[in-house]
């Protein structure tokens, strides 16, 4: 018993910190827990993607909400304004000043994969996030790195990466690397 | 009145008329599906067509609804709720083909989804999916630039650049079906609802064709029991479609069949017991009415091949009626009389009785409505047989019993009621109130074959509404196009294109469905295949369309591939498809028939049928037909047809009248008791707006008849006081069993059995009371001519 509680000492210190034990899953259940405190938030964002077809990547901007339970509204404002709303199991999307559509997650597993990437670290609900994705974290507290790969072949096929970086309970980036290559950058204004 | 002696011969007769109906019930199965009621169609042409309906793709829907119980509000979202949830567990049930709410669905098959996407540049019934000019290409790339930006298509962003001009989203389009919904919660709802009152909506094809009932009770069941998973709270389902309406017309009858056999046997068996008081005119009386039902349902199956449930319900009622003659040879009968005595003194108008009864039924024998004419078969089978065995065998086996009425003789009571025909003169008044109805409120008539539908009008309603909603044809107009092979009649399915969307633009219709707009012909996909470019004008074009564009040099490097493939691919045909749920859907609207191949063509929301069929006309190889007026056409056909067999059963028994009374006077008061009755109960239809159904003309000429009988029997001359009162206890009798049973059958849930009911109980009472009032003569001439 001694032995090993002393070999976990041993590699705890030889890894760098007591956090980043166990491939930094401790961290990132840390991490996780600390963002699911905060009851809701309104943030600015841009966003950059980066396109394979394209040759520049497209930039926007808006701005992001985000309440309990399960609500996260994404609205672009720039350069071509969209509303996007995600509330509870239904995603509505109304692009300029065209017509609703209104997508049921349930019956959607490629969006309901992406609602899920984008709220549940939001709610703290890391039971949902350990039922697609492994998750891997470094760094601690102050500033953090929490990478998130998908575990089964469905997923696999949507995304390759999810990495999100932040401070304490704020996030700063969302960067999501798509299955065909394709990245994603969003930049969340403090 | 326990007799020392068991009467063996009575005995094992009833135990061998028993044997007889028993073996007859078990060999010979009753229909219950109201299509072996309904005509089969005036030609070749037009049964081939109905049949293919009845069994065909059609009859395979059904629509459901699900809202809140009346005055329960339920929330859209739980209402939306409840539709997927039932969408998910019955598309995994193979009972089922589809199961579809509306749900954005990337097409459930993948193999199906990968074959389409493979041909999207054949099938694709939009020609702009192919116009890869430059201008039309740039407009394209644009849209693609647009989606990739939206926060939902990043998702999706290689299917936008493989298919720039949407020929993907534009074959799905052509599968879809052309529905008239509005779209909430992700799921379809119904359009013209209140907003507190929702309903969302389903279209469900079964597996099992719509004639197979057992199935369908099964698949129903199904349906039911998963919504009853879901824990539905206050909402509830609704259900619609030709098999939903058959199952539960042909439940209907099963339950008024069986409530009939069991409440009539028990209405005459009672009416019997508390007659006579002994069991053993019940077991002599067992024997006509075993031997006229299982005679009945022979002769019926001979003719007819089948024997339907409504015939035999009918059946078990004319029960009231066939019985009255055995009771009558019981009830005339003094104890200790021979065989012959009692039938010297009623034989004669017993058999005038059955004669004009008999002839009473040549309405329904001979309507040609197949499900009617067994009714009138069946009765007058019935009839006959009974008539005869009470002629017959009944006189030994009563006098071996010595079975005779317990109450006999003479009463104050009815004497003083015979008094009543000194002021006979006073039934002008019923009379002339009866004319007097029917000239202000002149009877109306429903000539329509679905005045006889049992399935009640808001449930009609119901279907129309979400048959327009889903956009399912009512399959009571089509059209059948016959060809070579599966491609020939693709071909000439194309060929009507034109006309249907020029039908479609006067508003004859709103659209059609057949089996060229789900998989188009191989000529058709091969000329489509044509007019796609080469790869290197292709790939110019593409150069010059995404010059303005942040598009690389190798973003449409994937489209450009698959339209050059397209270019070379085989056509997709029918048997490609083996497996996935299209092949399911295009079997039902193409198939081979006797050698030929046959496709239907079902227009959608007709309002105008007569523009379609002038449309058609002169079309070889193209059938057209029109269910509704096909039905109304052939309804007037029938009535007009009974109508004539009604006068001339009518002109007969007449006759038989005339030979058989040979006394003018005596005939006038026998015809002038009917014609009282029968005005009477006319005038109380024209009061009550009865609208008059052929079903209520071939009761009438039933109820004449059974008129005519009991007249007869009041008439006849110089009867003693002590015959008079056998007579009046008989036919008081009779009259109950028929007027009770007959008001029985007025409260089935079969409209036809109903109509029958309504018609003949209150006809009955009234043939009493006007023939003992007019029939009957009065008594101090009666006992002047004894005296």
């Amino acid at each position: 018993m001694k032995w090993r509680v002393l070999i976990a000492l041993c590699m705890a210190l030889h890894s760098g910190g007591v956090w980043a034990a166990d491939g930094g899953r401790d961290l990132a259940r840390a991490i996780i827990t600390q963002l699911g405190q905060v009851p809701e938030r309104t943030r600015t964002f841009h966003e950059t993607r980066e396109i394979g077809a394209l040759t520049h990547p497209l930039v926007s901007t808006g701005i992001l909400v985000f309440h309990r339970p399960a609500y996260l509204r994404k609205d672009t404002l720039a350069p071509h304004p969209e509303d996007m709303i995600m509330d509870g199991d239904t995603v509505s999307i109304r692009r300029g000043s065209g017509a609703v559509h209104v997508v049921t997650l349930s019956q959607n597993p490629a969006l309901s994969l992406l609602a899920t990437t984008l709220r549940a670290p939001l709610e703290g609900d890391r039971a949902a996030l350990e039922r697609y994705y492994a998750l891997a974290a470094s760094g601690d507290a102050r500033g953090w790195t929490l990478v998130m790969t998908p575990l089964g072949a469905d997923g696999a096929r949507v995304v390759r990466t999810v990495t999100l970086t932040g401070r304490n309970n704020v996030i700063d980036t969302l960067r999501v690397v798509q299955a065909n290559g394709d990245v994603r950058t969003l930049t969340l204004d403090p | 009145m326990i007799r020392p002696v068991i009467p063996w011969r009575l005995a094992w007769t009833l135990v061998l008329s028993a044997i007889f109906a028993a073996i007859v019930f078990v060999a010979i199965p009753l229909r219950t599906d109201m299509t072996g009621f309904l005509p089969r169609g005036h030609d070749v042409g037009s049964r081939f067509l109905l049949r293919e309906v009845q069994s065909g793709a059609a009859g395979t829907v059904i629509m459901l609804g699900i809202e809140g119980a009346p005055h329960k509000d339920v929330p859209e979202a739980e209402l939306a709720r409840l539709s997927t949830g039932l969408r998910k567990t019955l598309s995994g049930d193979r009972r089922f083909v589809v199961v579809l709410n509306g749900a954005f669905d990337p097409v459930e098959s993948e193999a199906l989804h990968d074959v389409l996407f493979r041909h999207r540049y054949q099938l694709s019934p939009d020609n702009a999916a192919r116009d890869f000019s430059e201008a039309s290409l740039k407009t394209a790339f644009g849209a693609v630039l647009d989606n990739l930006d939206s926060a939902a298509g990043s998702a999706f962003g290689d299917t936008f650049l493989r298919d720039p001009t949407n020929a993907f989203v534009d074959t799905l389009h052509a599968l879809q079906p052309d529905v008239h919904v509005r779209m909430r919660q992700g799921v379809w709802f119904a359009p013209d609802r209140p907003g507190d009152d929702p309903r969302a909506l389903l279209l469900i094809r079964t597996r099992a064709t719509g004639m197979d009932l057992p199935r369908q009770k099964d698949a129903q069941g199904a349906i039911r029991e998963a919504f009853a998973a879901l824990h539905p709270g206050s909402a509830h389902l609704l259900m619609s479609g030709p098999a939903v309406f058959a199952l539960s017309s042909a439940t209907a009858m099963r339950h008024d069949v069986d409530t009939m056999a069991l409440f009539s046997t028990l209405i005459v068996a009672t009416i019997l017991y508390w007659r006579f008081r002994s069991l053993w005119v019940l077991a002599a009386i067992g024997v006509p009415f075993l031997l006229s039902l299982g005679v009945a349902m022979i002769v019926v199956r001979l003719v007819f091949g089948s024997v339907h449930g409504i015939a035999f319900g009918f059946g078990m009622t004319m029960l009231g009626v066939s019985l009255d003659y055995p009771v009558l040879l019981i009830g005339h009968r003094d104890r200790g009389e021979g065989p012959g005595a009692t039938l010297r003194r009623i034989g004669d108008s017993l058999r005038i009785g059955v004669a004009t009864a008999i002839l009473g039924l040549t309405g329904m024998m001979f309507c040609g409505l197949p499900g009617l004419a067994q009714l009138g078969t069946f009765a007058a089978a019935g009839l006959l047989t009974a008539a005869i065995v009470t002629l017959r065998i009944m006189p030994g086996l009563i006098v071996s019993a010595d079975l005779a009425p317990v109450v006999s003789g003479p009463s104050p009571c009815l004497r003083r009621a015979e008094t009543a025909r000194t002021w006979r003169i006073a039934c002008l008044i019923p009379v002339v109130a009866g004319l007097a109805a029917m000239a202000l409120h002149p009877l109306r008539l429903d000539t329509r074959l679905a005045a006889l539908s049992s399935i009640p009008a808001r449930r009609l309603v119901l279907d129309e509404a979400f048959r327009r909603e889903l956009g399912v044809p009512d399959a009571s107009l089509m059209m059948a196009v016959s060809g070579r092979d599966a491609q020939d009649v693709l071909r000439r399915e194309e060929a009507m294109l034109p006309v249907m969307t020029r039908l479609a633009a006067q508003g004859a219709i709103t659209g059609a469905q057949d089996a060229a707009r789900l998989l188009p012909s191989v000529a058709l996909q091969r000329g489509r295949a044509r007019t796609l470019p080469d790869a290197a004008t292709l790939k110019q074009a593409v150069t010059t369309a995404r010059e303005d564009l942040p598009f690389r040099e190798s973003a449409f490097d994937g489209f450009v591939d698959d339209v050059t493939a397209s270019r070379q691919m085989p056509p997709l045909r029918p048997e490609d498809l083996r497996g996935t749920p299209l092949a399911t859907a295009l079997s039902s609207l193409i198939f081979e028939r006797g050698g030929s191949w046959w496709g239907l063509v079902l227009p959608e929301g007709v309002s105008d049928p007569e523009a379609v069929a002038a449309a058609m006309a002169g079309r070889p190889n193209v059938l057209v037909l029109d269910l509704h007026r096909e039905m109304d056409g052939l309804s007037a056909h029938y009535m007009a047809r009974t109508l004539r067999y009604m006068a001339f059963g009518c002109l007969l028994a007449l006759g038989v009248l005339a030979a058989g009374l040979r006394d003018v006077r005596r005939a006038g008061r026998v015809l002038g008791a009917v014609g009282a009755a029968l005005v009477t109960l006319l005038g109380i239809f024209a009061l009550l707006d009865v609208r008059l159904t052929l079903v209520h003309f071939i009761a009438l000429q039933f109820v004449t008849g059974v008129s005519l009988d009991y007249a007869l029997f009041f008439a006849r001359p110089q009867l003693d006081d002590e015959e008079r009162a056998r007579t009046m206890r008989t036919l008081l009798t009779c009259n109950a069993m028929t007027a009770l049973t007959f008001g029985l059958l007025a409260l089935c849930q079969t409209v036809i059995l109903r109509h029958i009911g309504m018609t003949v109980a209150p006809g009955v009472v009234l043939a009493m009371i006007f023939g003992f009032l007019l029939a009957g003569q009065r008594i101090g001439t009666g006992r002047a001519r004894i005296s």
